[in-house]
């Protein structure tokens, strides 16, 4: 390539874009061996990596870049893309050459601006097809959200068996850290299907896990609230199974679906931009495409131009989308509303989805298959055997219960297996060694939950202590609440971990790095829940209220804890629970972050200790034992913390707090 | 001569005027337009009396309330109390609220108690001693430590009175106080209402009640103020001189009954 000639020196070459450069070239060969293939001497190559060298490169840099860019086109792609801001380093001599030429500033100008421009235009398309794989699979994994949401509710809503199955299957799986099972999802998926295919899959089933149950939910509950009237007529007339999906059911479900769309996107974005981040982290696993890896990519080679301009048109495609999309769909689908319900076509769908995720946060913290697991979980281990004995009686229940205690030992043996190992014979069971190891495994994991932990609820009272006072604050003037609500509706619809390389970036010379970045990803993940539910609540404290302490000249301090947070209290419970659900599901891209390419991985940022952190590490390095006990460790901890704490607080603060006495 | 029998005038014989609304007017800047809610407005509340405003729904009979107790500033014109123009919320006046502004999380006792707060002068005890009273004072005794969900609609009324008569006000301002229960507890509590604000241990000189119920308001009043559709202007007043208690089947009751219907169609 001609073009090559012209690398007269490394200065171009941006800091990051050299260090991958040499990571590149001395962790794959090693410098010895690089040295011999390429058959130069050592110390040239030192001269080459060495930003300051003392003499410009010469022969030997130019073919190591060669090779470079033959052996690795991945990377070499890369250093193109840095090319043009050689291009614009260049210019300098350029101008001199013109100036000395004496051709006119007019030509100078006209040829920097075009160097200038082409230095930004020349991301953009590959940023729209990153951006294009990406919502491939996000409207992939919407389709299949919505088919399986119209299977599965209505199955639930017009079958009473499938009901008792499927409602408590969907409440366990939509409050599991879906994130932590992204690793296992991928191996699986990686045994039935090798490849990038099986990748792709992982990758859209993760984000359908993430958007399908409450779009289950919401059909299950409009199926279930047709009026008895329709089904009657519907009955009388002689309409097949069929004709009443297709006629009455599917219609009646478009509100609540549509409405629950808009906030599985939201929850969406996050997992694919999560989960495309995650598999950079081992090459094996990487997806080609995607925003996310865009992102990171681009951060990771120091390229910043690219970077800010793959999040501007992210959130210009997100903006799009909506308009065009989501937003005209859920106005669309009020017209399916029984006429007696008030539309509310005016309300901007948009804003609603807040309150329906906090809506959720309830479903998910207070089933009742959840309590009587808990409740039975030392008699019989069985959550199968709760719903048949609902449905049978007397010895049936007996009977039902000891066949359902049985299914599940034989469930949890198969777990097991799975645990001690894919396809690994029974052999370690019996040797001491193997259950010496699981336990100074479980204890590593113990020790990372627990850093976690405090990670997590540290940000959360901070969340609190920032997000109430401002929320019920803008609530309550409106002179702040028009343009507070506008600027935070868009704020909160980046996805956190879009933002992760900048904040890197801006941290990378902060002391306690990891924890900063670990802190401001959880913040930005999760703050949006408490801000957008008390805010809501807020608005609805009776105006009334606030003219009383007025009129009784209640103030400062005495007016914010007598009035206005016991008002916005059970908000500030709901919002709570969807912050916590939220954040651990964060952990997993903000405790840890690598970028990988063939010659290894880098590690950008990551904490000492941290569930998240052990999960990434786990899925890189394909450590299954680790992988099973973080979930299941995980998993119980926030079970456990659901059922005591939040229940308890969601019962209290709804019963003394809040208006619906 | 009836007003002589009637109860607040036979308790103050001076004739003062206690409150005076002077060419009160408001408007409320829209994003296009300006939107006007009251047109200058004028009246005056002489001490010992129980002054209604009626007019229909929307017309801004709340907003004046809330003019008169210092809560909203007029664009235009005054209120005085006692000479002097009331620019703020000020404790010889008090509100009772539509729907009450009953705090759900705390007990009658302690909503009581909400008014006193920001008087300095009293000790915590003394506080609580001055609720307990005013809550005994209108039949609440024993139910203090009730939480408003636990209360009839009634009893929540009560409470909010209580509240209202705790700081020991000259005028009470009442904001449509029937419309939260339902018709029929209405009509056996508005004598019961009336006698607990007025009586000679109550501290309350004057009150003026906010309404859409015309009978409501001949029922209770000493002087009708009829307001128009928005922006409100005054288009009628009107002294009623039924001795109390009054019979709602006498034929002078249906006829100022009907004199008001006559203004507000």
């Amino acid at each position: 390539m001609e073009g090559w000639g012209s690398f007269s020196t490394v200065q171009f070459v941006s800091p990051a874009a050299r260090k991958m450069l040499l990571l590149l070239l001395s962790s794959r060969l090693g410098k010895s061996q690089l040295s011999r293939e390429l058959s130069i001497p050592r110390s040239s190559l030192y001269l080459y990596l060495e930003p300051n060298g003392p003499s410009p490169p010469d022969d030997v840099t130019l073919r190591a870049l060669d090779f470079a860019l033959k052996s690795y086109p991945l990377e070499a792609k890369n250093i193109i893309r840095d090319s043009a801001t050689y291009l614009v380093s260049s210019l300098s001599t350029y101008r001199h050459s013109v100036a000395s030429a004496g051709l006119g500033k007019r030509l100078y100008r006209v040829v920097s601006l075009l160097l200038v421009l082409l230095t930004f235009v020349q991301y953009i398309v590959p940023i729209l097809v990153d951006i294009a794989f990406s919502w491939w699979r996000m409207l992939a994994a919407l389709f299949l959200s919505v088919v399986f949401s119209w299977a599965v509710g209505i199955a639930a809503a017009v079958n009473k068996t499938a009901e008792k199955v499927i409602l408590p299957v969907l409440d366990v799986l939509q409050s599991v850290p879906i994130l932590g099972f992204f690793p296992v999802m991928i191996y699986a998926l990686l045994v039935v299907l090798p490849g990038k295919p099986g990748i792709e899959l992982a990758v859209i089933f993760l984000i359908f896990t993430s958007m399908a149950w409450n779009m289950a939910f919401a059909v299950y509950e409009a199926v279930k609230a047709i009026p008895k009237e329709f089904l009657e007529m519907a009955n009388d007339i002689g309409m097949s199974s069929l004709s009443k999906v297709r006629h009455i059911y599917i219609p009646a479900s478009w509100p609540k679906l549509a409405y629950n769309a808009l906030v599985s996107w939201d929850v969406g974005l996050f997992f694919l931009v999560s989960s495309e981040i995650i598999t950079l982290g081992n090459a094996n696993y990487a997806v080609a495409h995607g925003i996310g890896v865009a992102i990171a990519t681009y951060a990771a080679q120091g390229n910043y131009v690219a970077y800010t301009e793959a999040v501007v048109l992210l959130l210009l495609v997100l903006v799009i989308t909506r308009a065009v999309f989501l937003r005209p769909w859920a106005l669309w689908s009020e017209k399916f509303k029984p006429a007696e319900e008030p539309r509310r076509s005016r309300v901007d769908p948009v804003y609603k989805t807040y309150a329906l995720i906090a809506d959720k946060a309830r479903a998910k913290v207070f089933s009742d298959l959840e309590l009587s697991v808990v409740r039975k979980v030392f008699r019989p281990l069985s959550p199968i055997g709760f719903w048949l004995r609902r449905r049978f009686s007397g010895k049936e229940a007996f009977l039902a219960r000891f066949i359902a205690t049985l299914f599940l030992l034989l469930l949890l043996v198969a777990l097991a297996r799975v645990l001690i190992g894919l396809a690994v014979d029974w052999a370690p069971l019996s040797s001491l060694s193997f259950w010496m190891g699981l336990a100074s495994t479980e204890r590593e994991v113990v020790i990372a939950l627990a850093f976690s932990f405090v990670r997590v609820w540290g940000i959360y009272l901070v969340s609190l202590v920032v997000g109430v006072p401002l929320a019920i604050k803008s609530a309550l003037s409106e002179k702040l609440y028009e343009p507070v609500s506008t600027i935070t509706q868009i704020a909160s619809s980046i996805p956190g971990p879009v933002l992760l390389p900048a904040i890197v970036a801006v941290l990378v010379s902060f002391p306690f790095k990891g924890e900063l970045v670990a802190a401001t990803i959880i913040f930005l993940g999760s703050f949006w829940y408490i801000f957008f539910n008390v805010l809501g609540a807020a608005r609805t404290i009776p105006k009334t209220l606030v003219e009383a302490s007025e009129l009784y000249q209640i103030s400062g301090w005495r007016r914010w804890a007598d009035i206005y947070i016991p008002s916005v209290m059970p908000s500030i419970v709901t919002g709570s629970i969807t912050f916590i659900g939220g954040a651990w599901n964060t952990l997993m891209v903000a405790e840890y972050f690598s970028v990988s390419s063939s010659s290894g991985s880098v590690v950008l940022t990551q904490v000492r200790y941290g569930i998240g952190r052990l999960l990434d590490i786990a899925t890189y390095t394909g450590n299954l034992q680790l992988m099973s006990l973080s979930i299941l460790s995980m998993s119980l901890l926030i079970v456990v913390v659901n059922l005591t704490f939040w229940r308890w607080a969601y019962n209290y603060t709804t019963k003394r707090f809040g208006y619906n006495v | 001569m009836y007003e002589a029998n009637s109860g607040v005038a036979t308790r103050e014989a001076a004739e003062e005027n206690i409150l005076v609304v002077k060419g009160v007017s408001l408007t409320i800047p829209l994003e296009k337009k300006t939107l006007e809610v009251l047109k200058g407005i004028s009246f005056a509340v002489r001490e010992g009396e129980f002054v209604s405003i009626i007019g229909p729904s929307g017309a801004g009979k709340s907003t004046l309330l809330r003019v008169i107790a210092g809560l909203v500033q007029p664009s235009s014109g005054t209120v005085f109390y006692r000479g002097q123009p009331v620019t703020r919320p000020s404790r010889g006046i008090s509100m009772m609220f539509q729907n009450y502004a009953l705090l759900p999380w705390k007990t009658a006792l302690e909503n009581v108690e909400l008014a006193l707060y920001s008087n300095d002068q009293l000790t915590p005890s003394q506080k609580k001693e001055k609720a307990l009273r005013a809550l005994e004072s209108v039949g609440l005794a024993g139910f203090e430590n009730a939480y408003p969900g636990e209360l009839s609609g009634g009893m929540k009324q009560r409470v909010a009175i209580a509240r209202a008569l705790v700081l020991e006000p000259e005028i009470l301002l009442m904001d449509e106080p029937f419309s939260a229960l339902d018709p029929l507890t209405a009509e056996h509590l508005r004598e019961e209402v009336y006698s607990y604000i007025i009586n000679p241990s109550s501290p309350v000189k004057s009150v003026i009640m906010v309404s859409h119920n015309v009978e409501e308001v001949v029922e209770l009043s000493d002087k009708v103020i009829v307001l128009s559709p928005r922006p409100a202007r005054v288009i009628g007043e009107l002294s009623i001189t039924l001795s109390r208690p009054r019979d709602k089947k006498s034929f002078e009751f249906y006829t100022y009954v009907d004199q008001i219907f006559a203004l507000l169609t």
